[in-house]
């Protein structure tokens, strides 16, 4: 997380914790057959099991690349798009609970980036709006 | 089920025509089919249609509705089918059903999309939704629909050494096929140099590796073997017809999604797999019997690795046949004749039915120099948002 004397506020409430040091996503576990989800939900989709007891579970930061792409296009709204617009990574990373969850990648070098790399979440700034740095989940390698 | 025929089909050139309503693209290939089939309207026992995503439809999505309302108010049962880019197959699905059950022996299906400008943004005016995928993955991500391709197409390479000159390749031969497509939007030809030095997309996807968006329309005409006999023309039968959705703890990461729940048991894109394999299992015809296969090629990458996953060729073979020029028409396995989303972009709903014009031309013969020669079967397949999957085989 960089510094910044701005009040943080998330690019969309209820996805994750806004803890400085170690900021973590929120999902769903299923009490039930022990399947994760992100984002929360409120019923378990895995058709074989029964009960489907779901509770509020917060997921590992640490995980393995499963892939990338490099977004050369700003993306449309409502996406706010860095002006002038820099390319950034995408991922899909494999989390130890056994669901992968999409993010920005704070690399945005193709060649720098490898499948099976570790990485950890941070937040980072998406925008500024109203005096506010506005955040999202990002995975950084490490 | 009843032994069910394609007796004709009609098909819009795909592009943009944004003087031309919806509805005169839908009627003129009603038209187109009904004529193809030496047969008029009042004959039509029941309509099947897709409900287009971006126009038309009463902003119910009733495409059949309006389709009746503009050609003859007969009182005939018509189901407007939703399932995003697996609508056209959908309807089709639905029309081979009415008339191999016996509950009626002359169907119309019909599909038409008119797209807005540019790859699909998330509707605009949609609410601020949390508990909406499709809003946190472009408001918290921005990814759009070409990442989650280039996603997979990455994926691939590593897994099966894949290279950009594979990709280029692909689209080479989509573009040179396409360019002799009368119906194509996109008719030049190019070198893997020039796919190559297209912009970066969305790495490791080029511009000319992404199918575009397109306006398009098509229809058929199904008709049962008892009344067939009864009219003139040259059916092509459908063999099968499959639909399916996703399975819980598939791989794939697919469109909106923001997780998976990957199981190493689930097959990727099991949507698709499931459909595709249903239409072989029913059709009673060996994946590797297969003459062709029109598949829904949204980026290069698909091209590649979906007639491994349905047992067609092994994995990594994709790649062997591009290198050797044999997915061409005259190839060992032909994919895409017509040209494909790369030649004609994406006119979503409509997708299947320009895939069902494509492969009936192609059975009869009159493919012209696309032709794949002596073909007596083929494959169709769509992909649609939600995990909706759709395998078509016809024959001959």
């Amino acid at each position: 997380m960089k510094k910044t004397n701005l009040e943080r506020i998330p690019v969309i409430e209820g996805l994750f914790t806004l803890d400085p040091e170690e900021p973590k996503l929120i999902g769903s576990k299923c009490t039930s057959c022990g399947t994760y989800f992100f984002p929360e939900t409120n019923c378990c989709s895995n058709p074989e099991c029964k009960d489907k007891k779901i509770e509020q579970a917060f997921l590992s930061r640490r995980g393995k690349l499963w892939s990338y792409t490099v977004q050369y296009y700003p993306p449309p709204p409502p996406f706010r798009a860095q002006e002038p617009f820099v390319p950034f990574g995408i991922g899909l990373v494999e989390l130890p609970e056994k669901v992968s969850v999409a993010g920005i990648l704070t690399e945005s070098d193709p060649e720098k980036l490898k499948i099976g790399m570790d990485v950890e979440l941070i937040l980072d700034k998406a925008y500024e709006e109203n005096g506010k740095e506005v955040v999202t989940w990002k995975f950084t390698p490490v | 089920m009843r032994e069910v025929a394609v007796v004709g089909v009609g098909m819009h050139p795909w592009g943009k025509f944004p003087d031309k309503p919806l509805i005169q693209m839908l009627t003129e290939v009603v038209d187109m089919a009904l004529k193809d089939a030496g047969m008029e309207w009042k004959e039509i026992e029941g309509i099947a249609a897709a409900s287009s995503r971006f126009s038309g439809g009463m902003g119910w999505g009733l495409a059949g509705n309006e389709v009746a309302q503009t050609m003859g108010r007969s009182g005939v049962p018509i189901y407007n089918v939703s399932s995003a880019c697996a609508a056209g197959a959908n309807a089709f699905n639905v029309a081979h059903t009415l008339v191999g059950s016996g509950a009626c022996d002359v169907a119309l299906v019909v599909a038409g999309e008119k797209m807005p400008k540019g790859f699909i943004p998330r509707t605009p005016g949609a609410a601020e939704d949390r508990s909406d995928v499709d809003y946190i993955r472009w408001k918290a991500i921005g990814i759009p629909n070409p990442g989650y391709w280039a996603m997979e197409t990455r994926r691939r390479m590593e897994d099966f050494g894949t290279t950009e000159l594979h990709l280029a390749k692909v689209a080479v031969k989509a573009h040179k096929v396409g360019a002799e497509n009368p119906l194509a939007r996109y008719r030049q030809v190019f070198t893997v140099e020039d796919v190559l030095n297209s912009p970066m997309v969305n790495y490791p996807l080029r511009l000319y590796e992404i199918c575009a968006v397109s306006d398009g329309a098509g229809a058929a005409i199904l008709c049962s073997k008892e009344k067939i006999r009864q009219i003139s023309t040259s059916p092509v039968w459908v063999a099968s017809s499959a639909v399916a959705t996703m399975q819980f703890g598939d791989p794939q990461f697919r469109i909106p999604e923001v997780s998976t729940n990957p199981m190493p048991s689930v097959p990727f894109t099991s949507e698709v797999t499931l459909a595709v394999r249903k239409a072989f299992e029913t059709a009673g015809i060996e994946p590797k019997e297969i003459d062709f296969v029109e598949l829904q090629d949204n980026c290069a990458g698909h091209e590649l690795f979906m007639p491994e996953s349905w047992g067609i060729c092994e994995p990594g073979e994709c790649d062997r046949l591009v290198e050797q020029d044999q997915t061409y028409p005259n190839g060992k396995l032909p994919i895409n004749p017509s040209g494909g989303f790369a030649s004609f972009g994406e006119a979503t709903t409509a997708m299947g039915l320009f895939q069902v014009a494509q492969g009936v031309w192609q059975l009869r013969g009159e493919a012209g120099p696309r032709q794949v020669e002596g073909a007596k079967t083929c494959l169709l397949q769509t992909l649609g948002l939600g995990g909706n999957g759709s395998g078509i085989i016809l024959k001959r």
